[in-house]
Formats: structure tokens, C-alpha cells, sequence
């Protein structure tokens, strides 16, 4: 009986139920009244809801018993409204302070960047469109603390090293893992594609190719950088050097809006060298003879002999001198680029549907020809509900790049024909034309070259043809099916699918060993990777009365890279109009290579926190890489995180100066597999020919023990924010430790290898990174100042059997810096004699160093850095300055060393060295006395020890721009909503001691392109 | 509830079913490569692998270049003239390391090392396996070889005082990382290393026959002259004398050349003359024109043309010692300093010796300079040049120096070979009385000078005879006990090694 009445009571009360059900409807708009599409109208304490329509209507069904709704949009502000007995809710958003209520990617969801614990650094698209850059990395540069971006050269598109807190590793590498929309890049460089014309040579490098390059900058909507072990390490093995998440722009929401985007630019050298003339190289090289000769020479007769070497009679005299040729070659060869790009984008939907389009065109010429850089790409991206429950996004990015490259520009090669390099050392008695207006000096003219450089580099910017073509597409398909409002599960499948195409031809009216010598020759490459990706996760969210918040991820992802290349290289073409393989009648060499490796993974996330005030965080991931030993297959990678928001507590939140107060504690764990695919295996492989066949050798020493190598690290940091967020302060510091690293083992070479991949030896890092931003200003005139500073460095704390210095490079030793130059110390020049000195060991002069002087000279890695922004606003009008600098890099220019020859037959001079250099006894100079071969009889080599190390440090102004906002009142006439003008200068001023082309370089220098300067104007507008 | 829970459950089953068929595809091989493992368990793995050490010889730091080239410039007969910037401090022997091949060498040894350890476990028929060893055999006594006079004292002229020992030697082969990380060894003494080359070189001798491959590949010939210059460096004359005879006895690969047909072996592709050539036949397998061995001597492309550059640089080329030695002068002279003769063309006058005919007057590149032309891309390609390891004229003057030197000279039978010589290269030559004592040894010097001019004998000679290093250009005098006779041993190879010894000096 009792069971009857409760079942009547229930029944009663559903029916009571649907009586009381209601309808609530209005409309949400902005703060100008502007209606806002999909915004959330949930129902408090139910997990029911709805969303606006384009217009911003919404109608909802809400039971009696709620009491109040919750309105809720993307970067709004949420509000609750009591419902009462009203059936009409029309609510007004407020752009929510984005320091508060912003959300942050952390990898394979996101977070309310008030929940973060781990250091994520964020970078806004708009940070990035700013910069005219082919690749979003460069624009990254100086704009988080923590995030050192370093241009390997001026090579439009060229490539670009990102370090994120320091070098962690030795020998593996540091390169961090790239995530765009949660398709991880390969971002192995496939520009050096050949190399096979000639055995043994690197004349053949092409062109630097950047897998990055393949993105429009403008099409990026935020970019996180995962910078802690904690936060990284949910990307586990991947994740050491690490992560950089781009997210690019989503479609959205009612009436179409599209965004035009021009810009037209110059640039040029940001400083030109000016080599010796031909009377100033005479100057040197009569002093040069005479000091090689010991005084034996007179100055008459070595001035007859340097005469008689650049081809002239040895009686000239002083005014015939003065009347010889002096060709300035750097003039030449350099020039101004230009720089033009258009894009279009379009962002439109529906209630179900969204979608995203852009196109864009990028054209760059470097201001030495013929390097150049030219990129078409479109990008589409659609997202449809399908129901409540699931959704299915879709997007696809096509890309397309070509670089046309001068010769021997990737650096490395000391190229004679390379314009970057020939034009500071050719002599300048050569001409660049004959008097009937054709090139001086190509074969077959009999035009004498005097000197070492015994080609016409101007020549070859126009004959020699090197181009490498990429087409990259990137592209992923996911779905989403929502189980309940707390629990989801993602699909993703992804593909970055990349294409390089090279071609070469080496015209044979230039002389030597690969051009008229063997007739010219061509080379055809192709490099193609397949990087698929399928991820799935599920996550979980839930809040309990807003109180309890608690987060769950799960997933699953497997990675496969194949890289495979071909290439064929040919020579004896019938004449230089014949450029295609066909022609060549002499096939040299064909190669075919192919490598990849596969990653599986598994990982979770957990995450809870008390009203936002107390945050917990948990990762897991375990992953699997072919890479390693059979015994080593996987690796686990776990962090934890916490924070307190201390500003959320209810001491704290009367005090009005106090905006935001956040302290964070991080501990994470990655791991680091970038070494070769096949380092773990014994190998033997062909390549090897001899007398017409084929031969096999040991290639590799196989290491089954080889494993990851792990970092941990401890971060803590501090979000402070003052006066209403007017004052913004975040500040971190790290202590970090790579153990087990993967390090090339040298063996004894008597082993008759060279070295093995070993996991051994430890590494730490640590640094302080401090972003700062201060609004003095609000109002009309407004200011924003945003300064980031880092300070880093890294020691080694072991190699393996307790070795303190790692044999074959004694520049790995415990204690000191990895990356450390270890030469004996440069003395300066002896005022008596001109002869270069150097310190031994004990701090006494030496002519001949051993390799017992040698000491610790300075790191190739900058100990501070950061970037300062400035942004100046009057009603429409805008000036902002981006300064960046760099402090603490010494390094080799190798460039710079071979202009320092002075006083030999074969090359021109820096006028830097010229000046400088010593004439007569008891003169105190810094370049030592001219000599024919630089080096002294009883001396080390001219070139020992750290003298042609320098200083990079520099300060330089990479940005600054000025922009004006045509006012709205205007602009709503004629049908647009925003309209920009801007005119922009990068790199236009530099602060630096370093006397070479450019302090901005890796590597040693020689034969790169050099930064440039640009001056651009552009539009942008909105319609 | 229940629902969610299900369909949880199903997404962990499809997980572990992903896991599961993923953990396979983990598996991935190289496809360009074989393990180590089965690359030697057959008749063709192994010759597949002879041939890489053959191979191996090519490369620019041995015989590709270096072996012929540095040797040169450290020697007293080359002279640089600055081209290029090279070979300038080599030549004023201002370098700790000249020689860069220890480590190409040994990794040749241990190829070799592998190989021999691997043909007891592989069928073929007795034949074959003793070629294959007598080939190894031959190959890992000349490795030994190069090293032992580059890296250490020649036993024939040593300075106690800095004698540090000989190099490491190489019998086993390296297979796992775990024994090559705990290989601490140290350097043999002289007798071992040159008896190890010696064993070798019997073991060649008796398993060789001169039926198998010709110049290009190991011979019992082959042996038999490595043996007699083996002999010869260690001071050992009776067995330099017998390994020349027994050689001159076999012949069967290549003759020796005369005034007739001496100069155009050297524009043919396997010199007549050659016992045992290094065979390096595409362009593939050489370095661009600058950087290889016909850009290093010489500008020129064609023998005879002087009006067109290779686009290498030619910065080494003869001193005025050696071409007055060849008999060549000039009018005008050359700058006595550059020995450059500006963009003139001198007139030449040459004598009767027709080796001189492979110099002469080089392109104007900064001015002419008279250039080698023994390497001259004479396998159809500029660069592309076989390199001559061991040829006949060595034979009959290590057995001239050799007799001139046993404890009772065989005064007759060096003049023999002396002239037999002489006659051989000298048109017009008629046959002097016997010479004797420092003459005998003066003629003997300036005949290896002469014959093996560029082609990177001289630097040895000069080591093994104690001869103090004296140049006018560029102006160089050093004595016989400079430590610039013995190339620095690696540094890789010091540092990470507590049983090894630098060479005094460095």
C-alpha cells in the first residue's frame, strides 16, 4: 500500500513538473549591442542549455523550480540572472578581462588560464601577424621570456632555431615539438636534399627549407609555449625540448566577415662591408711580402712583385696606381629585396555549421640575389553539430613554397663562388664586365682572375639555378562525441604530408671543376614525408556547485614518420641552354635513402581544484619509440602541479590593489628521443663503390641497452596583478636536469669507430624568466609596456666511468658550460715584432700554444635575453617599438676569419683588419702584421687559439610600427568595420660590437645570408 | 548512468584493442641497411665487403689525396705558392697534424678485423677463402703500415730521447658497443707492429697467387713489393734485397717502363708500370676539382693547354731544387720568392731525363707556375685519377739502396739496378763506372727523388734517412730530431685513453 502512494505522489509530481515547465527567451549582445552567436544559456544546477542564434535569440524551456540562468561566450564575462517570474531575459556581455577569464591550450584540451599551475607562456595571433615573417617561429622572437629564437641566417624562409629554456642536451636534439591543431609537425629539414653530385663535398647544399614555413602567420589565433617539464610533459618523450602549440583561427558565426591583409616592403643589408680597394690591397700585400722575407725584400721590389701578381707591370707608378681598377664586388653582388604579400580570410557559419577559409600569397627577394622566397597556401576549416552530441571538425591547409637559393648559401662551404662570401675576399683589380658589357672572366673568355677567387660571383647570381619547391599539406579530421555535458570523446587522424622538390644547375660558362670542366652540372632531388598522427581521448569535467572542479583526460595516440628521398645528378650538357637531365650526357650519381620511426602513446591528466582557489594537477604518459632498444621500447613520463590563488581567498579580496595573486609549484618529467631513427641497431649499409662494384661497410655500432633520456625539472612562479591588472607580473625560475642523456660516446678512433649513442652523463639548466607589463596610461592616450627578461645557464654536472672531460672534445667538461669554446686565449699582438701571441697555460706568452693552453673562452649560448614591447595609442592612431637583445654569446665567424687575411696574393681584406693592423714597431695594434700566409715561421697557425671569437651580444630594434584606425563612423559608410594602415621598419637599428655582417647567426657564418632590413606598408581591413 | 558506464567501458575495450595492434607497428626496420648480424654469413657478403676496404683507400686523408699530396708538401721538393691558402703551413711544417687518416685507417682494420672473423663461418671452397685472406692480409699490412711511419718513428732513424713507441695495432674486429667502450690499449713497440706487417705479408705472400685480379686488387706481387719497402724502412736490407728479387722473379703484373713509354703511362688509366693501384674510375667517387688530388698539383685540364683553368687551384708545385734536378730551366727565371713567372710564358729547356716531361708551364690563375701533371683525370673525368700504390721502378731501388747498405754491399748489383734505371728514363743514357760510397747513396737519393716526384714518397724517405728539413722556399731548416716527423696522434684518441702517449712535442 505504501509502495502504491509513493508511485501516485511520483506520478503527481512529474505531472506537476511538465505543468511547470516554462519558456524563457531574449536576446544576447555585446556590450555595443552587437547580438553574439553561440553564446551558452545554461540552466543553474541542471546540465540543461542552449545557444544564441546568429542574431543572438535564444529560447530556453526551463523547469519551476530553477532559480536563476547562467550566460555564457568565448572571452565574455559569464552572468547570472534570477529568472524569477519573468519570461524575457535580454542580457548585455561584458568583454571579459582576458587576464582573468582566458583560456590556455595545455595540450589535448584547454584550461582556464586562472587554473594553469604549470609555466605556459601565450603569444597572441595578433602578436605574430604583426611581424612580416614567412614563419610564425621567427615572429616568436623576444615575445616570451624563456623562448630563444635565433634566425640561422637572412635566408627568407630559411630556418630558425627555437631553444625553450636552454640546451638540454648534449648531442640529442633540442628542438621543440611543434603541435598545430593537435597535429604534431615534422620538423626535420629536408633542404639539403643531394649532396651526391660529388662525394666527399658539400658543394651541393641548396637552400634552407623551414617545415614551418608551410603556416600564414595571419592564420594563427594564439600560440602556447609548454615550457615546464610539468606542463610538457603530457607529451611525454617528445616533449624535452619543449612544446610549442599553435592554434589557428575557427570559423565563425552568422554573417560572413572577411579580413584583407596587404603589404608591400624593401629590404636591405643592415650593413655592408666594405672590402680593401685594389691601391689599399696593394698597401697591404707590399707589406705582406716584406714581412714574409724578413726585411729581405725591399718595398720597390715587393711593390713590383704584388704588381706583377694582379697582372700589372712592376714599374707603375704612384698616379698609374691610383688609376687602376678597384672594383667594390659587395656592392655588387648586394641589393635591395623586395617583400609583397595579399591575403584574404573569411569567417562565416551558422547556428550548426562554421567555417574558416583564407588565402593568402607571400613574395620575398633577399637583397642578395637571387635568394628568394615565394609562398601560396589555403587554409579551410569547417566544424558541424551534427546533433547535441556530436560534432565533427575538419580542416586542410595546402601550402606551396619556392625558394630560389644563391650558390653555397646554407653556409658551411667556403663557396669562391658564393656571392655572400666572394665578394668580401675576390680581388678588386678583377672586373665584374669586360668592356663590351659582358661578364668579365667566364670560360673559354681567356680573361685573366687574379687572386684566389677565380670566378665572377655576379655572373653566378645570374647563371648558377638553385631552387627547392615544397608542397606540405597539413590536414585532420576529428570528431566529437559529447556522451554527457561532462563527458566527451575526440577523435583526430592527421596527416602532414611534405613534398621538397630540388633542382640545381651549375652553367658551365662558369670555370671549374663542376661547371665548364666536366660542362655542367644538374641535379634533380625529392624528399617526401609522411608523418601521420591518430589521436583519441576522452575527458571528463565536472563541477560541483562550482565549489569541487574536477578534470579527466584519457587518451591514446600512435605516430608514424617515413622520410624518404631521391636524387640523380648528371654532367656533359651540349651547351648552357640545356638545363634538364636529358641533355647531360655523363649520369654522375643517383641515390635513393629512406628512414622512419613510430611512436605509441598513452596518457591522462587529472585535475582538481577548490572554487579556483587551491589547483591540483596530475599527468601520465607513457610512450613507445622504435627508436630505442629492443629493452627499452617505452618510457614513463609523469608531473604534478599546484597553485594557490591567493587573491581568490576572502582575506585578499578586499584588497583593491591586488588583482590577481598566484603562486605555482611544478614538478614534470619528459623525455628526449631525437636522435637517429636507427641509432640502437648494428648496421651494415652499401654506398661504398669500388673498381665499378658495390661494396658494403659497418655503419653503425649497435647499442641495445639505448634508452630515453629524461629531464626533470622543478618550476616555481608568481602571477601578480595590481591595480586592476594595470601592473602584470609573471615570474618563474627553473632548476632543470637532463640525466641519461643521449650522448655520442666517443670511442677510441684505434677502435675503428667513432662514436656510439649512449645514454650517460647528466645535464642541469636553470634560469629566471620575468615578463612584465605595465598600463600607465588608459584613455584616449594609452601606453603598454612589455618587458621580458631571461636569465639562463647550464652546467654539465657528469659523464660516464666518472670521466671529468669528455675525451675527444675537452670542451664537455663537468662543471662547465655545455656549448663552452675551450682554445688557448688569444695575447694580442706583440707592439715590437707584430706577431700574434698567446697565453699558455700559466698566463705567459707563447708563439705556439699546445693543446695544454687551452681554457674556457666564453659559450656559443646567450646567458640573458628577452624583448621589450612599447605600444603608444592616441584615438586611431598607434606606435608600437619591439626592442630584443641578447647577451653573453662569443662565437666563430668563420666568414669574418677569412676576411682577416692580410698581406696574401690570393684574397681582399675587411677594412676593419686593415685599420687595425700593425705597420711599425712599438705600435700597439690588434690585427697582427700582414703576412703572405697569415702565419708566422715558428708560430702557431695565424687562426689558433679565441682571437676571431667575438661577442654577439647585441641590442636591436626589430620592429616598429606605426598604425592608424580609420574611426568607425567613417568606415560604416562605406561598408567596412575596421580599417588599418600601418608602415613598419624591422631590424632597423642594432646596438653591437661585433664587427661581421650580422651578430643574428648560428652556425659559423660563412657564406649565409645576413639579416636584413625592412620597411614595409600595409592595410588591413574588415568587411 | 548505466549507459555511460557501457560506453565507457567500450572506449577502454577499443583503447587496449588500439594499444594492442599498435605495439606491433612499433616494429620498424631500416630498409637501406642490414643488421650486422647476417651481413657476413655469405660468400657475397664477404666479397661485398672486401671491396669497401678497397674502397676505403680512396679516401682524400689516404691515398685519395693526403698520402700523396701532404707528403709532398711537408717533403723538401714541393713548394706552395699560396693558392688558395693551401698547403701553405704544411709545407712551411708548421702543423701538429697534417695527417688526418688514423681514424679512416683504423676503422679499414677493423673492417678487415670483422671479415677475417667472419670467413671460418661461411661455406665456399678453399680458393676462395685464401684469396680472401691473402687479400685482407696484404690490405691490413699496408694500413699498418701507413700508420706506423706517419704516426711513429721509422726503425731506421729514430731519436731515443722521443721514441714514445709505435701505433696501436688492429687484429680484432669491434662488434658490440660494450667492448669498444673498454678498450683501453696502448702503443706496440716497433718490433711488434713491424713484425705483425711482416706476418701479414708472408701470409699474403703464401696465399696469393698472381692469377686472381690484377693491379687493382691485392697480388702475391703485390706483397712481395710491400714487403721489400716494409724491409726497406725497418732497416732489414738482406730481406729488402730478397723480397725485390723474389718480386722481379714473379713479375706477371705490369713491367717496367722506358724512356719510350714512361711518360704516356702516366696519361693511361692503370699506369703500365703499377703493381697495385688504387682504382678510383667515376667522378662520383672524387672530391670537386679544388679539393682532390688533380686540383691540388695542378691547373690545368688538358696536358698541353695552358690557356684554360680547371678552376682548382694548384697550389703545390716543384721547387727549383727539383726541377733543376729534372734538368728543367727557364728564361726568364721565376720570382725567386713566388717562383711565379707572372702571366708570361717562359721559355723552357729541358735535358734528357724524360721524367721532366711531366711538368710544365701551368694557366695564368695569379700568375703561371710550371705544375705536375702525373694526375691529370685520366679516367675520362677532371680529377679522375687512379692513384699508384706500388710500381717496378720501386722495386729495383729499394734493392739498389738495399745492397748499397748490406753489411758487405753488393756494390755491382745497386749500380745494376741504378742504371737499370737510368736507362730506363734517360734518353741517351750510357752506363758509368761504379759508383761507391756516398756517391752510390747520392745517386740512389736523387733517382727516388726524381721518379717518385709527387707522388708522396719523399717525406718518408727523408724520415727514414734522418735528414734535417731544409727548404729555401719557403725558407724552412729544421733538424732531424724535430718532432714535426712524427704526425700528432689524435687527440680523441689521447684524451679518452689512459694507456696511450702523445708523440713528443705535442
Amino acid at each position: 500500500m505504501r509502495r502504491a502512494i509513493l508511485w501516485a505522489l511520483a506520478q503527481l509530481c512529474l505531472v506537476l513538473n511538465v505543468w511547470a515547465q516554462r519558456a524563457v527567451s531574449g536576446r544576447i549582445t555585446d556590450e555595443t549591442g552587437s547580438p553574439l552567436a553561440n553564446a551558452s544559456i545554461t540552466v543553474k544546477g541542471t546540465n540543461t542549455g542552449t545557444t544564441t542564434s546568429a542574431e543572438g535569440f535564444y529560447t530556453i524551456t526551463v523547469p519551476a523550480k530553477a532559480t536563476a540562468l547562467i550566460f555564457s561566450h568565448l572571452g565574455k564575462m559569464s552572468q547570472e540572472l534570477a529568472i524569477g517570474t519573468k519570461s524575457e531575459l535580454n542580457v548585455q556581455l561584458k568583454t571579459s578581462d582576458k587576464s582573468l577569464d582566458e583560456v590556455v591550450v595545455v595540450g589535448y584540451s584547454v584550461q582556464r588560464k586562472k587554473d594553469v599551475a604549470a609555466a605556459i607562456s601565450k603569444i597572441d595571433g595578433d602578436d605574430i601577424a604583426k611581424i612580416p615573417v614567412p614563419s610564425f617561429a621567427q615572429a616568436m622572437q623576444g615575445q616570451a621570456p624563456g623562448v630563444a629564437v635565433a634566425a640561422t641566417s637572412g635566408i627568407p624562409g630559411g630556418a630558425i632555431n627555437v631553444t625553450i629554456r636552454g640546451v638540454g642536451s648534449l648531442n640529442a636534439g633540442n628542438t621543440p615539438l611543434y603541435v598545430v591543431d593537435g597535429i604534431q609537425i615534422n620538423t626535420s629539414l629536408s633542404g639539403s636534399i643531394g649532396g651526391s653530385s660529388s662525394s666527399g663535398s658539400s658543394d651541393a647544399v641548396k637552400t634552407q627549407n623551414n617545415p614551418l614555413s608551410f603556416l600564414n602567420p595571419n592564420d594563427i589565433e594564439s600560440i602556447e609555449i609548454l615550457k615546464d617539464a610539468a606542463a610538457a610533459a603530457i607529451y611525454g618523450a617528445k616533449a624535452a625540448g619543449g612544446v610549442v602549440l599553435v592554434t589557428t583561427k575557427k570559423g565563425g558565426s552568422g554573417k560572413a566577415k572577411f579580413n584583407l591583409h596587404m603589404y608591400y616592403g624593401q629590404t636591405k643589408a643592415t650593413k655592408l662591408q666594405q672590402p680593401l680597394t685594389t691601391q689599399e690591397w696593394l698597401q697591404a700585400r707590399i707589406e705582406g711580402i716584406v714581412n714574409t722575407s724578413g726585411n729581405v725584400t725591399t718595398v720597390d721590389a715587393a711593390r713590383a712583385q704584388a704588381l706583377t701578381e694582379i697582372g700589372q707591370p712592376g714599374t707603375l707608378t704612384d698616379k698609374e696606381i691610383a688609376a687602376l681598377n678597384s672594383t667594390d664586388w659587395m656592392k655588387a653582388a648586394w641589393g635591395t629585396g623586395q617583400i609583397k604579400s595579399a591575403e584574404m580570410s573569411m569567417q562565416a557559419g551558422t547556428q550548426a555549421t562554421s567555417l574558416y577559409m583564407s588565402g593568402s600569397y607571400n613574395y620575398q627577394t633577399s637583397h642578395i640575389k637571387p635568394t628568394n622566397f615565394e609562398r601560396g597556401t589555403f587554409l579551410i576549416k569547417g566544424s558541424h553539430k551534427v546533433s547535441n552530441k556530436i560534432t565533427v571538425d575538419a580542416s586542410i591547409n595546402l601550402s606551396t613554397f619556392s625558394q630560389k637559393a644563391n650558390f653555397g648559401q646554407g653556409g658551411g662551404n667556403n663557396n669562391t663562388i658564393n656571392a655572400a662570401y666572394a665578394a668580401a675576399q675576390l680581388l678588386p683589380i678583377n672586373p665584374i664586365y669586360r668592356p663590351d658589357g659582358q661578364y668579365y672572366g667566364l670560360s673559354g673568355s681567356g680573361d685573366a682572375w687574379y687572386g684566389s677567387f677565380a670566378n665572377n660571383p655576379v655572373a653566378a647570381q645570374e647563371l648558377l639555378k638553385i631552387s627547392v619547391r615544397t608542397n606540405q599539406l597539413v590536414g585532420g579530421v576529428s570528431g566529437t562525441y559529447r556522451i554527457t555535458p561532462e563527458l566527451s570523446v575526440k577523435s583526430l587522424v592527421g596527416l602532414d604530408y611534405r613534398l621538397a622538390q630540388v633542382k640545381s644547375y651549375l652553367d658551365p660558362r662558369l670555370i671549374g671543376g663542376t661547371y665548364d670542366a666536366v660542362r655542367g652540372t644538374g641535379e634533380v632531388g625529392s624528399n617526401w614525408t609522411t608523418n601521420f598522427i591518430t589521436t583519441t581521448t576522452a575527458t571528463y569535467q565536472k563541477s560541483i556547485r562550482e565549489v569541487h572542479n574536477v578534470s579527466a583526460l584519457l587518451g591514446i595516440e600512435y605516430r608514424n614518420d617515413a622520410d624518404q628521398q631521391i636524387s640523380a645528378t648528371g654532367n656533359s650538357f651540349p651547351s648552357s641552354d640545356f638545363q634538364y637531365l636529358n641533355s647531360a650526357a655523363t649520369p654522375v650519381a643517383v641515390t635513393e635513402s629512406w628512414t622512419g620511426y613510430a611512436n605509441f602513446s598513452q596518457f591522462a591528466r587529472l585535475g582538481y581544484n577548490y572554487r579556483s582557489r587551491y589547483i591540483v594537477g596530475f599527468t601520465l604518459r607513457r610512450d613507445g619509440s622504435s627508436r630505442f632498444g629492443a629493452n627499452h621500447l617505452y618510457g614513463t613520463f609523469p608531473s604534478v602541479q599546484f597553485a594557490w590563488n591567493a587573491s581568490e581567498e576572502s582575506f585578499l579580496a578586499d584588497a583593491k590593489s591586488i588583482s590577481q595573486l598566484k603562486f605555482r609549484y611544478s614538478y614534470g618529467r619528459t623525455g628526449n628521443d631525437q636522435i637517429g631513427n636507427f641509432d640502437s641497431r648494428g648496421l651494415y649499409g652499401g654506398g661504398r663503390v669500388y673498381n665499378g662494384s658495390s661494396a658494403i661497410n659497418p655503419t653503425n655500432l649497435g647499442n641495445p641497452e639505448l634508452t630515453w633520456e629524461t629531464r626533470t625539472e622543478h618550476n616555481v612562479g608568481l602571477d601578480l596583478g595590481l591595480f586592476d591588472n594595470k601592473i602584470l607580473l609573471t615570474a618563474d625560475a627553473y632548476r632543470r636536469v637532463n640525466v641519461d642523456l643521449l650522448l655520442d660516446r666517443s670511442l677510441l678512433p684505434s677502435t675503428g669507430w667513432t662514436n656510439i649513442s649512449q645514454n650517460t652523463g647528466s645535464l642541469m639548466n636553470r634560469g629566471v624568466e620575468i615578463a612584465l607589463t605595465v598600463r600607465p596610461l588608459s584613455g584616449d592616450l594609452r601606453l603598454e609596456s612589455s618587458f621580458n627578461f631571461t636569465a639562463t645557464r647550464n652546467k654539465i654536472l657528469s659523464l660516464y666511468d666518472g670521466l671529468q672531460v669528455l675525451p675527444g672534445d675537452a670542451s664537455v667538461k663537468v662543471g662547465e658550460w655545455a656549448g663552452s669554446n675551450f682554445l688557448a686565449r688569444w695575447a694580442g699582438v706583440n707592439p715590437a715584432t707584430g706577431r700574434s701571441m698567446w697565453y699558455d697555460i700559466n698566463g705567459n706568452i707563447t708563439y705556439q700554444p699546445t693543446t695544454a693552453d687551452r681554457v674556457f673562452v666564453g659559450t656559443v649560448y646567450p646567458s640573458y635575453f628577452g624583448g621589450w614591447t612599447n605600444t603608444l595609442s592616441f584615438k586611431g592612431f598607434e606606435l608600437s617599438a619591439f626592442l630584443q637583445y641578447e647577451y653573453g654569446r662569443r662565437r666563430f665567424d668563420n666568414q669574418l676569419q677569412q676576411e682577416a687575411r692580410i698581406g696574401s696574393s690570393g684574397t681582399n681584406t675587411h677594412h676593419y683588419i686593415y685599420d687595425n693592423r700593425w705597420t711599425t714597431p712599438g705600435q700597439l695594434a690588434s690585427i697582427p702584421r700582414p703576412l703572405s700566409s697569415q702565419t708566422e715561421q715558428v708560430s702557431s697557425s695565424w687562426n689558433a687559439g679565441d682571437h676571431w671569437y667575438y661577442k654577439t651580444d647585441y641590442i636591436r630594434l626589430k620592429q616598429v610600427t606605426l598604425s592608424y584606425n580609420v574611426q568607425p563612423e567613417a568606415l560604416k559608410r562605406m561598408g567596412f568595420t575596421a580599417v588599418r594602415l600601418y608602415v613598419q621598419g624591422l631590424n632597423l637599428w642594432t646596438y653591437t660590437k661585433f664587427p661581421g655582417y650580422d651578430p643574428e647567426y648560428t652556425g659559423t657564418s660563412s657564406t649565409i645570408i645576413p639579416q636584413a632590413k625592412n620597411m614595409t606598408v600595409g592595410i588591413q581591413a574588415g568587411f | 548512468m548505466k549507459n555511460i558506464f557501457s560506453l565507457f567501458i567500450l572506449f577502454i575495450l577499443a583503447a587496449l584493442l588500439v594499444l594492442s595492434s599498435c605495439a606491433k607497428k612499433l616494429d620498424i626496420n631500416p630498409r637501406q641497411s642490414i643488421a650486422d648480424d647476417v651481413a657476413l654469413t655469405n660468400a657475397q657478403g664477404i666479397n661485398n665487403a672486401i671491396n669497401s676496404v678497397y674502397a676505403a683507400l680512396k679516401a682524400s686523408s689516404l691515398y685519395g689525396r693526403d698520402l700523396v699530396v701532404i707528403s709532398e708538401a711537408l717533403g723538401d721538393r714541393a713548394f706552395s705558392n699560396g693558392k688558395g691558402n693551401r698547403f701553405v703551413n704544411e709545407n712551411q711544417n708548421t702543423v701538429n697534424a697534417p695527417f688526418g687518416f688514423w681514424g679512416a685507417a683504423y676503422g679499414a682494420l677493423n673492417e678487415i678485423n670483422l671479415i677475417l672473423e667472419a670467413i671460418p663461418g661461411v661455406t665456399t671452397d678453399a680458393a676462395t677463402r685464401s684469396r680472401w685472406e691473402g687479400e685482407l692480409g696484404f690490405l691490413r699490412a699496408l694500413l699498418h703500415f701507413d700508420l706506423a711511419i706517419t704516426y711513429a718513428y721509422i726503425p731506421s732513424f729514430t731519436v731515443a730521447a722521443q721514441d714514445k713507441g709505435n701505433v696501436v695495432l688492429a687484429t680484432k674486429g669491434f662488434k658490440t658497443a660494450e667492448i669498444s667502450i673498454n678498450y683501453f690499449p696502448t702503443r706496440a713497440t716497433h718490433a711488434a707492429v713491424y713484425g705483425q706487417i711482416m706476418s701479414d705479408i708472408y701470409k699474403a705472400v703464401s696465399q696469393l697467387s698472381n692469377s686472381n685480379r690484377g693491379a687493382y686488387y691485392a697480388s702475391k706481387l703485390s706483397a712481395l713489393a710491400l714487403g721489400s719497402r716494409v724491409a726497406l724502412y725497418e732497416g732489414n736490407w738482406v730481406r729488402a734485397d730478397s723480397f725485390a728479387t723474389a718480386a722481379i722473379t714473379l713479375g706477371g703484373i705490369g713491367a717496367i717502363t722506358t724512356t719510350a713509354n714512361h711518360v704516356s703511362g702516366w696519361r693511361t688509366a692503370l699506369n703500365p708500370e703499377s703493381i697495385f693501384e688504387v682504382r678510383i674510375a667515376t667522378l662520383n667517387e672524387v672530391p670537386t676539382i679544388p679539393n682532390g688530388l688533380q686540383g691540388a698539383l695542378t691547373n690545368l685540364v688538358t696536358v698541353g693547354n695552358n690557356t684554360t683553368s680547371n678552376g682548382g687551384f694548384g697550389p703545390l708545385v716543384p721547387n727549383l731544387r727539383l726541377l733543376t734536378d729534372l734538368g728543367i730551366s727557364f728564361t726568364p727565371a721565376p720570382n725567386a720568392s713566388t717562383l711565379s713567372f707572372g702571366a708570361s710564358i717562359p721559355a723552357i729547356a729541358r735535358g734528357n731525363d724524360v721524367r721532366n716531361q711531366l711538368f710544365e708551364i701551368g694557366p695564368n690563375v695569379s700568375g703561371r707556375h710550371i705544375e705536375c701533371t702525373k694526375f691529370m683525370g685520366k679516367n675520362g673525368a677532371p680529377g679522375v685519377d687512379n692513384v699508384p700504390v706500388l710500381r717496378w721502378a720501386e722495386l729495383y731501388l729499394n734493392r739498389a739502396e738495399a745492397r748499397s747498405k748490406l753489411s758487405t754491399p753488393d756494390i755491382a748489383g745497386a749500380n745494376s739496378d741504378l742504371n737499370f734505371i737510368k736507362t730506363r728514363r734517360i734518353t741517351g743514357f750510357t752506363v758509368p763506372a761504379n759508383l761507391t760510397g756516398t756517391a752510390l747513396t747520392d745517386e740512389i737519393t736523387l733517382q727516388r727523388s726524381l721518379e717518385f716526384a709527387f707522388e708522396g714518397y719523399r717525406w718518408f724517405d727523408m724520415k727514414r734517412w734522418g735528414l734535417p728539413i731544409v727548404k729555401t722556399t719557403p725558407a724552412v731548416n729544421l733538424p732531424n730530431t724535430t718532432h714535426r716527423y712524427n704526425n700528432q696522434i689524435p687527440t680523441a684518441e689521447v684524451d679518452g685513453n689512459k694507456n696511450m702517449v702523445q708523440n713528443f712535442g705535442y
